[in-house]
């Protein structure tokens, strides 16, 4: 395949696969994305996010606060087109179709190999995680665009001497730590390694290095005084490794404190171990379905990991002295993951994405030289990636969506725009938070689902009342439904999990009923009528 | 040296489990182990005695890896010791029949490994992966998803061929930094890592061999469900191939940077 044929069928993939579809796959807001979509709509309107503070730098999400483009870059997109997914998911598949292509000039800058240029756009436009990623209103894919374009625009101004290129990667990373907690640590561990690596191109230009070094600090004083204003709130304090239940337990049990500093390594290392494994980048690491599910996705296709091995190997034939970056990428991008509680997060540790499909494109044109005379092989190989492309659009456009929509609250959309349509017909609308089934009840944010769907007065939700057992707004109530203590009223629309059925003496009747994609049932809203 | 190395590991084993039957047949391992290496790189500055130079005394190292002062399974050890008698009469024979008789083996050593087969000749095909009720209830699941396909091209698609993909999940899985760490110790990584670009740039024939039949033993051992044993046996059936990257990355490593690693390793082993 000619170069040019290979750029096509990057921007095809890149470009058109990205946008195909995004308020189908994935098939709901998640509760991340709303949160973000629900502020961003609100400070659209009125300034002030949902908590009624004014142009918020960090916002208050509902695990905690949230990264600042996390809503001010949807917030554009909203303005727009409005309230819709599509608006909320669009400069994201903008953003990561972006990465595709930036990487492609990020390693022709290191390089100067337009074929392992290409390679490597083409690894990462295939990529199941990236595809992923860039669908959902991501921050941490807002930031991999930063990091990439900031690590790009400084090879490129070191290169061609040109200074003001250098000032611009700066900006860009300031950006890239504005996007997503990650690069808070990432992002500065790169600027280190770069600073250290051309040095003397900095000692050169010294009053001019330190007025760049002072204006990227000055770009990140508002974000370090919101931190520590909210800081035993933060996400970067509440998702410590500290907080994981099996760590604490642990640490509670160790008297010893050299043991609990063991307890604490043993864990960050144990992480850091899982997020470097093969199998979590090329086999299952993507989470689009669910866990025991063997059509599993990693980061990249699964035959990319023998590219991968070899390439780390052939890595200085290509990229000689930059080499030593590359492998600092592979050995940090997964580091401050690794220091976070819980199961292993693919967001945190979306920058994996970067080393990787550098070393697998090494290993892709290594591999590709040695077999060039062997047709069967090439031939071979094609239809294994052709196949296993084919299996991924097979499972994300199709399975992903039927198994995994419970998990994105599926249903508090659609509740939301059968009220569009009928708010005037009710004086009350109970809305249980709770979504799932008996065997296990999540608590939902149907609080920002159905604002942002109904586009509410947002003046109305930052004067909301705080209820023992959830929040009200305008004619809203969002809490625990109990039939035997609820006072039910006519007029009232109720709306409920499934499977919590009310009692037909209480005269309620069933007026619609929401379904996940599978058909199965998810809500079910009851009005009581005379 | 070597002899320090093997009384390191032999002392080690006395203190950490105390079983004296164990602690010899670990020990006997690792001389195995060292006697691949020295047989396949034809090191001359090994000997089993003298500590020669610098390089020598970090040798000794090797002895303390927590694979061989672990309280092993005496059946899995003897049979790794068998399979590393194999190796070394392929070396010395170069037969394809004993190669065959070894990747046979190495397919067996495997299913008792994984405890497909338990002593002497139980076979458990309650825990064979085609068994596993996940796997089987997903593919039925994906079927009955694929209703829009015609019925020859959703079996086509969906079916037990996948397993062979979680099973290429499992062995990629299974050379992962924390099994690397709980059987070689963490700092070994880097030898490991030294001795193995060393090998790729001079990559013969014979070599092939080995990726054969770690992958024989590899693949057999993940045709069981229970990883945490897997996980737990797989190195020691591998351990000579291990030992041969570790020791022969061993001389061109930083020293000063190595032990770092190791003191920072066996921080994170031993017990407060």
């Amino acid at each position: 395949m000619s170069n040019k044929n290979l750029l096509k069928l990057i921007i095809f993939i890149a470009i058109v696969a990205r946008f195909v579809a995004l308020d189908y796959a994935p098939p709901h807001l998640s509760n991340d994305e709303i949160g973000a979509a629900y502020a961003a709509y609100s400070i659209s309107k009125t300034s002030k996010d949902a908590s009624g503070e004014f142009l918020p730098v960090l916002w208050k999400s509902h695990g905690g606060y949230g990264s600042p483009l996390a809503v001010y870059i949807p917030m554009i997109s909203i303005i727009i087109m409005g309230n819709s997914d599509f608006a909320v998911r669009l400069p994201s598949a903008i953003l990561g179709s972006l990465t595709i292509i930036l990487l492609g000039f990020l390693v022709k800058e290191l390089t100067k190999n337009s074929n392992l240029a290409l390679t490597s756009s083409f690894l990462l436009a295939i990529s199941p995680w990236h595809f992923s990623a860039s669908r959902w209103a991501l921050e941490s894919n807002y930031a991999l665009f930063f990091v990439v374009l900031g690590i790009f625009l400084f090879f490129f101004g070191i290169n061609r001497n040109r200074f003001w290129l250098v000032v611009l990667s700066f900006i860009s990373f300031a950006f890239s730590i504005y996007s997503y907690y990650t690069e808070w640590i990432l992002t500065p561990l790169i600027i280190l390694a770069l600073l250290f690596r051309y040095n003397r191109f900095f000692l050169e230009r010294k009053a001019r290095s330190f007025l760049v070094f002072l204006f990227f600090l000055i770009l990140l004083v508002p974000i370090c005084l919101s931190f520590v204003r909210t800081f035993n709130s933060s996400r970067a304090v509440s998702e410590l490794i500290t907080k994981d239940v099996a760590v604490s337990r642990l640490l509670v049990e160790e008297k010893n404190s050299l043991g609990k500093l063991q307890v604490v390594l043993r864990a960050i290392f144990d992480k850091y171990s899982s997020y470097l494994s093969l199998d979590y980048l090329f086999f299952y690491g993507a989470d689009i379905l669910p866990k025991e599910n063997p059509y599993q996705f990693g980061f990249f296709l699964f035959p990319f990991f023998i590219p991968f091995i070899y390439g780390l190997f052939r890595l200085k034939t290509f990229y000689s002295r930059n080499s030593d970056l590359v492998y600092l990428l592979l050995f940090i991008s997964p580091l401050i993951a690794s220091f976070t509680e819980g199961s292993l997060n693919n967001w945190r540790s979306l920058p994996e994405l970067l080393p990787v499909a550098l070393i697998s494109g090494v290993g892709v044109l290594s591999i590709w030289s040695v077999v060039k005379e062997k047709l069967f092989i090439k031939v071979f190989v094609f239809v294994l990636l052709l196949i296993n492309f084919f299996y991924f659009f097979l499972i994300y456009f199709r399975h992903f969506p039927l198994q995994k929509a419970v998990n994105y609250q599926y249903g508090f959309k659609q509740i939301a725009l059968f009220i569009n349509g009928h708010y005037n017909e009710y004086e009350k609308i109970v809305i249980d938070r709770r979504f799932g089934d008996k065997n296990y009840y999540y608590i939902g944010v149907p609080s920002s689902y159905i604002p942002f769907y109904t586009s509410l007065d947002p003046h109305k939700v930052q004067n909301a009342k705080f209820l023992t057992n959830g929040i009200a707004f305008d004619k809203y109530e969002f809490r625990d439904i109990n039939w035997e203590s609820e006072k039910i009223r006519n007029g009232y629309l109720y709306v409920l999990p499934y499977d919590i059925v009310p009692d037909p003496k209480y005269g309620l009747n069933l007026v619609y009923e929401i379904r996940l994609p599978n058909w199965q049932p998810a809500f079910r809203l009851y009005v009581k009528e005379d | 040296m070597i002899a320090f190395t093997l009384l390191i590991s032999f002392l080690l084993n006395v203190v950490s489990h105390h079983n004296l039957l164990i602690g010899v047949l670990n020990t006997f391992l690792l001389f195995l182990c060292i006697n691949f290496y020295v047989a396949y790189s034809n090191n001359k500055n090994l000997s089993f005695f003298k500590l020669r130079d610098k390089d020598s005394y970090f040798f000794i190292l090797l002895g303390a890896m927590p694979l061989f002062s672990k309280k092993n399974d005496i059946v899995i050890l003897l049979l790794a010791i068998g399979f590393i008698v194999l190796i070394l009469f392929y070396l010395k024979n170069k037969s394809k029949i004993l190669l065959s008789i070894t990747a046979i083996y190495g397919f067996f050593i495997g299913l008792y490994g994984s405890g497909l087969i338990n002593f002497p000749f139980y076979f458990q095909d309650k825990l064979l992966v085609f068994n596993d009720n996940w796997i089987n209830s997903y593919i039925l699941q994906m079927r009955i998803e694929s209703q829009y396909m015609p019925s020859i091209l959703r079996l086509l698609v969906y079916n037990h061929s996948v397993i062979v993909y979680v099973m290429l999940s499992k062995v990629t899985g299974l050379f992962s930094l924390k099994n690397f760490h709980d059987n070689f110790l963490l700092a070994n990584i880097y030898p490991f890592l030294s001795g193995f670009c060393l090998d790729m740039k001079k990559w013969d024939r014979s070599k092939n061999y080995w990726v054969f039949l770690v992958l024989t033993v590899s693949f057999s051992m993940v045709l069981s469900r229970s990883m945490d044993r897997i996980s737990a046996t797989i190195f020691i059936f591998l351990s000579p191939f291990f030992v041969y990257y570790i020791s022969d990355g061993l001389s061109r490593i930083s020293k000063k940077i190595y032990l770092l690693l190791f003191i920072f390793s066996y921080f994170l082993v031993l017990d407060f």
